[in-house]
């Protein structure tokens, strides 16, 4: 768990930060979202000592990292960064192995650690002995990835990794990283701009926005009691990307039983698809209702249940 | 993506190895095959073989640039590994200060204090090695891609971890393009050795302009181009080689 307590930090004359308090609960993903200039960035650097704050107190599992050697503090502590940040001159598995290296890990495990961790990313085996001007954008931040992960830090801080990618890559690498967080349960602390980024992978999302915290919960909650401030940055699409966030089977709730579907209604898989693909399904079929397949049952999800399903937070 | 580009083939250096060889070990050959362009040469005294001028000449400038390179890397590597700006600033201005003094003037000043010789010449020319060495191993190092190196310290790489592990190999190919600068002033200047009898490729030059001969200049002006149309030419292949190995990842 990562609290900080009454955090100011300013730039000579200029404040980026304003007395901050946020805990970051362990094995969350927590999403810092702001426009530029509004100092996601900067409380990350505070966390792993890159900036010192000018008051308050930051704590890492109840110590303040104030009383660590910075470097002890950074190695616990993946990092990756938009633009990726892999050094050029280094080959994919001297990128990756740097910090167990100074960690004193034995080659042999180096070499192991590198190719579970390609296979983590979904890089084949053979791209350890790529230079990183020989790849892609969205193979380069893989590798990113796997690089922050390298020595199993138990928290990772993330600054627009995903920034410079085209959205379908960006979006693939979203997923990816989820998939790899469900079984990994990091402490995610994750800084974007993005406002579908942020709602999809959060399960607490930060609004930030001139150096204070404009309001912070579960998406979900943020959702129903959104303060003006807020909604002016998040717009009124932002309920549009919750609907993306969770699977029907998340809402299974909302279902009834499959009787009375008239004949022409889609059909989606309850476990894969998302309520944006039910109501797709609906739009598309000119149908208030969709058919829904859990597990080999049918039932139906209709329009009138699915505009509840964010109403009072009934997750 | 990979843009592994084309090796260069061999063909300009040993050209001009051979030549070189050729001005310095048979010059009379090449100055009758010259002749009809630069006339024929006075009958001069000789003072020592041109081989052995040459030998001379590339020593000193082999030993005053590599103390050069010693000392300015050093300095240049400690003022950035403790962030010494100030220091940093001060070494540009001192040096850029030193390399306005003519050379002539520092070899003048140089005698009284070194005697006549090969001291003088070897002191001029560390100090002019000095500048190009230093700067372009300051604007290397603090010139570099700031997301490499961010990542580098927010991975919690030691200072002295970053500075041998990433900002040396990434700023190499701009420290060696100083050395090349180096190199090549000190093959120039170190003509002026002779009139403080450093002998060198300087000798005949300076012979040749007491007695107006043209041939006698281009005896020692040949072999000194050649050399430094040689050392650029390998300084140059050598830099290649290293900027293809840091070029960076992503095509911003």
């Amino acid at each position: 768990m990562i609290e900080l307590g009454g955090v100011s930090k300013s730039y000579g004359a200029v404040p980026a930060l304003d007395g901050i308090d946020v805990t970051f609960g362990t094995g969350q993903v927590c999403m810092l979202l702001g426009p530029s200039g509004c100092g996601k960035s900067t409380l990350l650097k505070l966390v792993n000592r890159l900036l010192r704050p000018d008051a308050g107190t930051i704590r890492v599992d109840g110590r303040d990292i104030g009383e660590l050697e910075p470097e002890t503090l950074r190695r616990g502590m993946g990092y990756a960064i938009q633009g990726v940040g892999l050094f050029p001159h280094m080959k994919v598995a001297e990128n990756i192995g740097i910090v167990p290296g100074i960690l004193g890990w034995p080659r042999a495990r180096i070499r192991d650690r590198v190719a579970e961790l390609l296979e983590l990313v979904g890089l084949p085996a053979d791209y350890a002995a790529k230079y990183p001007r020989e790849m892609s954008g969205g193979e380069a931040q893989r590798v990113g990835v796997a690089r922050a992960l390298a020595a199993d830090p138990a928290i990772l801080l993330m600054d627009e990794p995903f920034g410079a990618l085209d959205p379908v890559n960006r979006q693939r690498l979203q997923q990816e990283f989820m998939g790899i967080q469900r079984r990994l349960r990091k402490t995610v602390v994750f800084v974007t701009h993005d406002i579908g980024e942020a709602v999809r992978m959060a399960d607490k999302l930060v609004l930030m926005g001139k150096g204070t915290i404009l309001t912070e919960g579960p998406p979900l909650e943020i959702a129903g009691r959104a303060e003006l401030v807020a909604k002016a940055f998040l717009g009124s699409g932002f309920v549009l990307e919750l609907l993306e966030k969770y699977t029907v089977l998340d809402h299974r709730h909302l279902l009834v039983p499959a009787e009375g579907c008239p004949p022409g209604t889609g059909r989606v898989e309850a476990r894969t698809a998302t309520l944006k693909d039910a109501l797709s399904a609906m739009l598309l079929a000119g149908r208030d209702c969709v058919e829904v397949d859990l597990d080999g049952v049918p039932y139906r999800l209709r329009f009138e249940d699915l505009t509840r399903a964010f109403a009072g937070n009934t997750l | 993506m990979a843009t592994e580009t084309r090796r260069r083939p061999w063909l300009k250096e040993p050209l001009l190895l051979g030549l070189l060889a050729f001005s310095v070990f048979d010059f009379p050959r090449l100055a009758a095959l010259l002749s009809p362009l630069i006339g024929e040469g006075k009958p001069s005294v000789e003072w020592a073989p041109l081989p052995v001028l040459a030998g001379q000449h590339i020593g000193v400038v082999l030993l005053s640039s590599t103390a050069s390179f010693l000392v300015a890397f050093s300095l240049g590597a400690a003022s950035h590994l403790y962030g010494l700006k100030g220091l940093q600033e001060l070494l540009l201005n001192v040096g850029s200060f030193g390399e306005s003094f003519p050379t002539a003037a520092v070899i003048a000043l140089a005698v009284p204090a070194l005697g006549y010789g090969f001291e003088p010449l070897l002191l001029a020319l560390f100090l002019y090695g000095l500048l190009p060495v230093l700067m372009n191993t300051i604007q290397g190092l603090t010139g570099l891609d700031r997301d490499v190196v961010q990542a580098a310290e927010g991975m919690g790489l030691t200072r002295v971890q970053r500075l041998l592990r990433v900002e040396l190999p990434l700023a190499a190919p701009m420290i060696l393009a100083g050395v090349r600068t180096a190199v090549i002033i000190n093959i120039a200047a170190a003509s002026i050795g002779s009139v403080v009898g450093a002998g060198g490729l300087g000798m005949p030059i300076v012979s040749g302009i007491r007695t107006f001969d043209p041939v006698l200049i281009l005896k020692g002006t040949i072999p000194i181009a050649l050399l430094a149309l040689l050392a650029d030419s390998l300084f140059r292949r050598a830099e290649r080689r290293l900027d293809r190995r840091v070029r960076s990842a992503t095509p911003a």
